[in-house]
């Protein structure tokens, strides 16, 4: 095995790994540490300064094993490839009955062809001694990695992350595998983090510099997806276990599992009994029954939580065999969203609150869009229905009455440029792909307490982009008189959380669908148009003579008066036109007869402060030297 | 405790909203049975489709399967009787102490039985209806008593002895649509109680176009036109008939064309119906509408 003899430094792995095991091992002062597959050993002044334990190196490099004897350091020849038992027979004959508080692999196994044998014995001595076990390995999942490599680049060196005597790579998960699989269990970590890995090459690669829109889209989804992307070494500290199923098995097995296409989450607070059984119902009578739904109770006491129960109970078999109940005691309302899209086994997960309603081929649509388009965000159209709630003498409790026909003020097709304005899909109408919120990590932000469908919605559409439907699936109910997101919410609060999600919309970098060039092309030639209308207008109002004072008028709405029909001021009346347009601010109305005085004494100071009247003063001084 | 029968008129329906319907009927018939409302439940299907919708291997396996819920049984008339004949045959054959008439495709909720049962409490209650998703009717009801002008047999419970005092539907005179706002009126002026159950809710698959409007289909169209001129004449109300006629003649919309033939037809062959309510106490004519209705779809 190629030997690498890199310095010590407390921010490097080897600092690393002692930093954990003074973690574990502070309180064994005196036993042993064993460094498997040492090399130069450049953790062995450490372990017996700082760290108060007997180093004990092995290697299959006899040089290197004599080395370490000539630094004072116990070390043995071992070859990690032999089996187990002559692993630990070699381990056991050095140690001579001494316990053992740690044992480091530092970046070893992503050199060696057979982990089992050594695994095997690692484990046992860690298990007779409740030793620790410090593994660091190299992480090819760092984000310097794969951004090449999605554009067909893997650069293999002479060292680093893409060693090219590297027989093995791992990721966090594929770590966490293998380790369980050999009966260790991650307690502890202390990753060595590089923002610029030995794999920032070539620094003006697009997919790698922060500076260009690809470098910055990309490093904005993979920060979000784990924790792992700029991690340079995976550095663990584990203790023994119970050994798992190998990972690939699992991975298998997750490929080949039959999930349902859809995942249908329905909040519910238990409060509206009639609301939720429509829900049930609506579902029951669904086209399609290949989904399963998630109940999520939010803040359910005792009696609430019998009511659902005792509803989902009622439900025909075909449907309560699908459904489940999870409740949800943290958060606001953001956060069931968050607990049931976890839940969630479907390829898709739906929204359906439980006060709106799906048509009978809710289902449906979205099935046949994702057969279309896989992966993207599934919309089809929802129509409003304003509703109250009656309670006649017949009925135990209330009931939904409806009070309005259908207001069809949703459109029929996504919009990515509208929806950055206002929000123009009830979620009840959306579908997500679980990849988005499983793999890329996206989340509904919690910290919102409405519209957080919206801002989930936009993160999503960004990187899956939207598949329309025009068909009306749903009704999204608009309730009067009764309770609701909107009633419970004030209007501040609404605003304050729409400027929130503007406000992260403005820091993301993102990718616009196919066809928003020809949409923002056409927005500018609008807008440029609307502008120079504006100021021929303004510059035609600014023509006209204002109405005449009364004599005895107070000074201050003369001078008014005359700035407002000064040449400066008309003549600068289209760049202030076009000032307006761009903040969106109307007109205001300067009327120096009607205005009260303190607000004609006001224009005039902002007259005389405005940029249109600086940038006029040359003519001021010409006219004044013509006149003069 | 009551007996029940379910009946529907099947006209080419999906086999597959037909078993839907009667997973749900099985589900409402162990509630309200194990609840006390009723005490046996049967459901009558009577076929005027050009062939069989459901075959008679599919007919016994159905039997089969809700055995112990409901006994089940279909009758393949061999020719389209029409909505309101179609029940008046079943309803032949039917001893239970309710029936309840809805559409073949109606999904109950698991207490829509229950829920509909409540109002017959009340002696004077003579037909109930329940509340459909997800287009509820629009039709108005008194948000505290529930009644309600007419009830839809898109699903009504009956029971037996207002049909005993009332009749059947008035099948000569209405084929499809109106049969139910006939019978309701007759009900009423019988001096039963029409009520609107909120809370007994039923899913009948209606859909919007794709700018959220109604979509009626070719037959209702016609059969609609059709009754409306029956419905205002049998009612009194020949007035609306004949402003309804002189509006649609001059349309040269096919169907309402087709509508006035055969009410001209009729009259001339003096086969129109008896005239009933000629004091106008019960029967209501709104805009188009047999009720006040909430909102227009």
């Amino acid at each position: 095995m190629k030997h690498y003899d890199n310095p010590f430094y407390a921010d490097n792995v080897y600092g690393h790994v002692i930093e954990l095991i003074q973690r574990f091992a502070s309180e064994r002062a005196g036993e042993v540490h064993l460094d498997i597959g040492c090399g130069f050993a450049r953790i062995a002044e450490p372990v017996r300064d700082i760290a108060n334990l007997s180093y004990i190196g092995f290697d299959l490099d006899a040089q290197a094993v004599a080395s370490l004897n000539e630094r004072g350091f116990e070390a043995a020849v071992l070859d990690l490839q032999e089996q187990a038992e002559v692993i630990l027979e070699k381990i056991n004959a050095a140690v001579g009955g001494r316990r053992v508080a740690s044992i480091s692999l530092v970046d070893v196994l992503e050199h060696l062809a057979n982990h089992a044998p050594l695994m095997s014995a690692v484990r046992e001595m860690a298990r007779k001694s409740d030793a620790v076990v410090i593994v660091s390995v190299p992480n090819f999942a760092h984000r310097d990695v794969g951004f090449k490599l999605a554009f067909g680049r893997l650069d293999i060196r002479s060292e680093g992350l893409l060693d090219h005597t590297h027989l093995h790579t791992f990721t966090d998960e594929i770590l966490k595998g293998f380790l369980s699989e050999h009966g260790l269990y991650i307690v502890d970590r202390h990753d060595v983090v590089l923002e610029r890995s030995d794999q920032f090459f070539p620094a003006t690669h697009p997919a790698l510099s922060p500076a260009t829109p690809l470098g910055a889209v990309l490093r904005s989804l993979r920060s979000g997806a784990d924790d792992t992307s700029t991690v340079n070494q995976l550095v663990v500290a584990c203790l023994p276990g119970p050994r798992s199923a190998p990972r690939y098995l699992a991975t298998e097995a997750a490929v080949a599992e039959k999930r349902p296409f859809l995942s249908v989450v329905t909040r519910t607070q238990g409060r509206r009994h009639t609301c939720l059984r429509d829900v049930l119902l609506s579902l029951t009578a669904q086209t399609c029954d290949d989904f399963e739904l998630i109940v999520v109770g939010h803040r359910l006491n005792r009696d609430e939580q019998l009511l659902v129960e005792r509803l989902i109970e009622d439900t025909p078999e075909h449907l309560r065999s699908r459904v489940r109940l999870i409740r949800v005691e943290r958060g606001n309302r953001t956060a069931p969203l968050n607990e049931g899209f976890s839940a969630a086994r479907g390829r898709y997960v739906a929204i359906l609150d439980d006060d709106d309603i799906p048509m009978a081929h809710w289902v449906e649509t979205f099935k046949d869009l994702e057969e279309k388009s896989p992966g993207c965000v599934l919309r089809a159209v929802a129509v409003k229905q304003v509703c109250a709630e009656a309670q006649t003498a017949f009925g135990l409790v209330s009931a939904p009455l409806t009070v309005s026909g259908f207001i069809n003020e949703f459109p029929g097709k996504f919009d990515w440029l509208q929806n950055l304005r206002v929000n123009q899909t009830p979620p009840i109408a959306l579908a997500f792909p679980r990849s988005a919120f499983e793999d890329l990590k996206i989340r509904f932000d919690e910290s919102l307490t409405t519209t957080e469908d919206w801002d989930f919605l936009m993160r999503t559409a960004s990187v899956c982009g939207v598949a329309s439907s025009p068909a009306v699936t749903c009704i999204y109910r608009w309730w009067k008189g009764a309770e609701s997101s909107r009633s419970v919410h004030p209007q501040d609060e609404w605003r304050a959380n729409h400027q929130k999600i503007w406000d992260k919309l403005d820091e993301l970098p993102v990718v616009l669908p196919a066809g928003t060039s020809r949409q923002l092309r056409a927005l500018m030639d609008h807008h440029d148009h609307l502008a120079r209308a504006l100021a021929e207008a303004e510059s035609a109002l600014g023509r006209k003579r204002s109405i005449p004072l009364p004599p005895d008028a107070e000074p201050a709405r003369f001078e008014l008066q005359q700035l407002l029909d000064s040449t400066s001021w008309r003549i600068s009346a289209p760049l202030r036109a076009c000032s307006r347009a761009l903040r969106r601010t109307p007109r205001p109305i300067l009327d120096p007869s009607t205005m009260p005085l303190d607000a004609v004494e006001q224009a005039v100071r902002e007259i005389r402060a405005s940029t249109s009247w600086r940038i006029t003063a040359p003519l001021r001084k010409v006219r004044d030297l013509v006149a003069h | 405790m009551t007996t029940l029968r379910i009946q529907s008129i099947l006209f080419h329906n999906e086999l597959e909203s037909i078993k839907r319907a009667l997973s749900s009927i099985r589900r409402a018939a162990d509630l309200a049975i194990a609840g006390g409302a009723l005490s046996r439940v049967e459901v009558a299907y009577g076929d005027c489709s050009a062939f069989p919708v459901i075959g008679e291997a599919e007919v016994t396996r159905l039997r089969q399967e809700h055995a112990g819920y409901f006994d089940f049984d279909v009758t393949f008339f061999g020719g389209n009787l029409g909505s309101a004949k179609g029940h008046n045959t079943l309803l032949q054959h039917a001893g239970t102490d309710s029936v309840l008439i809805m559409n073949p495709d109606v999904v109950l909720a698991p207490d829509a039985l229950i829920e509909m049962s409540r109002p017959f409490s009340q002696a004077d209650v003579g037909m109930v209806e329940a509340r459909q998703l997800p287009i509820e009717h629009p039709k108005a009801y008194d948000p505290l008593t529930g009644e309600t002008p007419w009830a839809t047999t898109a699903c009504a419970l009956i029971p037996r002895r207002v049909f005993d005092q009332v009749g059947h539907f008035d099948n000569e005179t209405f084929f499809l649509y109106c049969d139910d706002v006939d019978f309701s009126w007759r009900v009423r002026a019988a001096g039963f109680r029409v009520i609107y159950q909120p809370t007994a809710a039923v899913f009948h698959d209606k859909r919007l176009s794709e700018s959220g409007g109604w979509l009626p289909g070719g037959a209702e169209k016609y059969y609609s036109a059709e009754a409306a001129l029956l419905l205002s004449y049998k009612w009194s109300r020949e007035d609306i008939t004949r402003q309804l006629i002189r509006q649609w003649q001059d349309l040269g919309i096919d169907y309402l064309n087709k509508a006035i033939a055969e009410f001209k037809r009729r009259e001339a062959a003096n086969s129109l119906p008896q005239r009933l309510d000629p004091e106008h106490k019960v029967a209501q004519f709104i805009d188009g509408f047999y009720a006040h209705h909430r909102f227009v779809i």
